[in-house]
């Protein structure tokens, strides 16, 4: 085919290979040309993902510009995902796959093959667009959506044929024919820039499909792997649950066993309560009898306080008569001592009577000797001026004594008070004791007081060391012996007449 | 009524007899050294006692001894003397009403204070009893004497 007479020719030397690709606006007039990156914002597209020429092409061509809409809405239908996981996974499969590098030569040999615009001179519309990827056509399968839509259209071509009435009817003018060729020419390669613009996107849609074909892939490995990881996971837990199996077994037979030692307990346990019934009619009998143990304990422990009270009470007793025995052993020991001492005196005694015996012998001697006669020496006068002449001799010095001068200064100190107070301690009780409580620690007061003092001490030893004894300077054993004989002679001459 | 023994002396021979036993202790004493011992106890006693109470002075021990002389010949005459003669000494306290007391101050009242002298009482037989009769009162000082 010439170039002139080839349309086909014509147009794709007015849009060169590069220019063929570019993409046509979908809403523009036909014969308008727009710039890939316009469009790919229109639509979104991300630069990196720029289309891939396609592999093998084959297009049916339309007169109606309205009736390539199907073939594209059908690509789009193909090309977007299912909602029907079956129709997704046919849709991972290689429909529109990304071909490596040699196919995409291959597809590109193809194009210059089999992938040409089947634009035959005289017709008005291409019937088919046949579009195969891999050596397959986008028709082949017969659930694939495209290749409905592909048949649909073809039916639609089919019912609307295009007749070349100047090639049919000899009596068109040639001109006129030619320039409706024309009209239908351009008016198709509008066509034709819609449906390049459009493989592009379907191209475009299929490399993003086979990244993610891939990122699926690589998923799927992984998949497996943790399927892999899973059928080992299920393997050990079918093994756990075999060995659960034989435990469940295992205490499955021990439940047995405690069913059966469980119906031996209850028969050993209606044993058990009959003893336990016997038991408790013997524990309440026990119980009465220890009731009755308890009162009988109670009056013991009352008959045991009531001892306990009496034995505390002998013990007192029994303290009290120890010591008693104990003061009246101190006595008989004294008594004892006493004993020996009047054994000892007795003896002195007889001795002293043997003397006395002599001396009376002896007495009776000097009186028979003695020439002057028992008679009263003096009258009581006699005593009596005596006895005032001492006590006036004692009260005239002591007055005398206490009036000079260096007595009216003089004071006694207490030393010297006490050493008086030692000294006639001996000699009296209650006067001695007023003496030593009182008077002795007032003398200084005045000089009658001291007057007093010194005749009462002055008489006290008169009394106690002279007068009081039977006779003056004789032995205190012997002069009480001698009084005692006074007194008992002048008691037996009181009843003589 | 009590009868009388035979042999039994009457009270002028008991006195008698108590007389001979005075001389017969007098004579009996007159070898021993127990009268010296007696009278330097007296005298050291009522000297240290008078010395204690007065400023020293050499006139107390010759009126300590004065008073030992004196007193030791009125005793020793007392127990030769065909009488029986007891001292007294009043307590500090008594009732001068209920004893024969010398009450120097007759305008003193009160119980005895202090006895200044002792009293001496002769032992008489007034209708079949011994009696005392007072020789000498003893000298007392009484409470009001000293308020």
């Amino acid at each position: 085919m010439k170039e002139s007479q080839d349309p086909s020719n014509r147009l794709l030397k007015h849009h060169p290979p590069g220019k063929r690709r570019g993409i046509f606006n979908r809403s523009s007039k036909p014969g308008v040309l727009h710039d890939d990156k316009h469009s790919n914002k229109d639509r979104n597209i991300p630069p990196s993902a720029t289309p891939k020429p396609p592999a093998t092409m084959t297009l049916a061509l339309t007169r109606n510009p309205d009736d390539a809409q199907p073939v594209r809405r059908s690509i789009d239908n193909a090309a977007r995902p299912q909602s029907n996981p079956k129709d997704k996974r046919e849709k991972n499969e290689p429909l529109l796959s990304t071909a490596p590098d040699q196919q995409r030569n291959n597809s590109r040999e193809g194009d210059q093959e089999n992938g040409k615009l089947n634009l035959f001179p005289g017709q008005a519309a291409i019937s088919h667009i046949n579009i195969t990827v891999h050596g397959k056509t986008a028709c082949e399968g017969p659930d694939n959506a495209i290749q409905q839509e592909m048949m649909v259209e073809k039916s639609n071509t089919e019912e609307l044929p295009i007749k070349d009435d100047a090639v049919d009817n000899p009596d068109v003018d040639p001109e006129q024919a030619s320039l409706d060729i024309g009209g239908n020419i351009a008016r198709l390669e509008c066509e034709l820039q819609g449906k390049c613009k459009e493989v592009d996107n379907l191209l475009n849609l299929n490399h993003q499909k086979e990244t993610e074909i891939l990122e699926l892939k690589k998923e799927v490995a992984s998949l497996g792997k943790e399927v892999l990881a899973m059928h080992e996971s299920i393997k050990s837990q079918d093994n756990l649950i075999e060995e659960k199996e034989s435990q469940r077994r295992a205490l499955q037979q021990d439940l047995h066993q405690v069913k059966s030692n469980s119906s031996c307990l209850r028969n050993e346990m209606e044993t058990l309560k009959a003893r336990s019934l016997t038991q408790e009619r013997l524990l309440s009998d026990f119980q009465a009898t220890l009731e009755q143990r308890d009162l009988a304990i109670a009056c013991l422990k009352s008959s045991h306080d009531g001892h306990k009270t009496e034995i505390a009470t002998l013990n007192q007793r029994i303290q009290q008569s120890n010591a008693k025995i104990k003061e009246q052993e101190k006595d008989i020991e004294t008594y004892k001592q006493t004993f020996e001492e009047l054994k000892d005196y007795i003896v002195e005694r007889e001795k002293q009577i043997n003397q006395l015996s002599e001396n009376n012998e002896y007495l009776s001697n000097v009186i028979s000797e003695t020439k002057k006669p028992l008679a009263q020496n003096h009258v009581d006068s006699y005593y009596l001026d005596r006895i005032d002449a001492l006590n006036h001799f004692i009260s005239s010095h002591v007055a005398e004594m206490c009036k000079w001068e260096a007595s009216r200064t003089f004071r006694p100190s207490d030393a010297g008070l006490k050493e008086v107070l030692r000294l006639v301690g001996p000699l009296g009780k209650s006067d001695v004791a007023y003496l030593r409580n009182t008077f002795i620690w007032t003398l200084n007061k005045d000089s009658r007081r001291r007057i007093v003092a010194l005749r009462f001490l002055i008489g006290l030893c008169l009394h106690k060391f002279i007068f009081e004894k039977f006779a003056f300077g004789i032995e205190t054993v012997r002069g009480e012996i001698l009084r005692q004989t006074e007194d008992a002679i002048l008691q037996i001459g009181m009843y003589s007449t | 009524m009590r009868t009388r023994l035979i042999g039994e002396p009457d009270f002028s021979k008991a006195l008698i007899i108590r007389q001979a036993m005075g001389r017969a202790a007098m004579s009996m004493m007159e070898d021993t050294t127990g009268p010296r011992e007696r009278l330097r106890h007296f005298t050291d006693t009522v000297g240290s006692i008078v010395g204690k109470l007065l400023p020293q002075n050499g006139s107390v021990p010759q009126f300590v001894g004065k008073i030992a002389e004196m007193a030791i010949s009125l005793a020793n005459d007392l127990t030769v003397e065909q009488m029986v003669f007891r001292s007294s000494f009043v307590d500090h306290g008594t009732d001068p009403k209920q004893v024969a007391v010398d009450v120097v101050d007759e305008r003193q009242t009160g119980r005895v204070l202090l006895c200044t002298f002792p009293g001496f009482w002769r032992l008489v037989r007034v209708d079949g009893r011994v009696q005392q009769m007072a020789l000498r009162r003893p000298s007392v000082e009484l409470h009001s004497a000293f308020e």
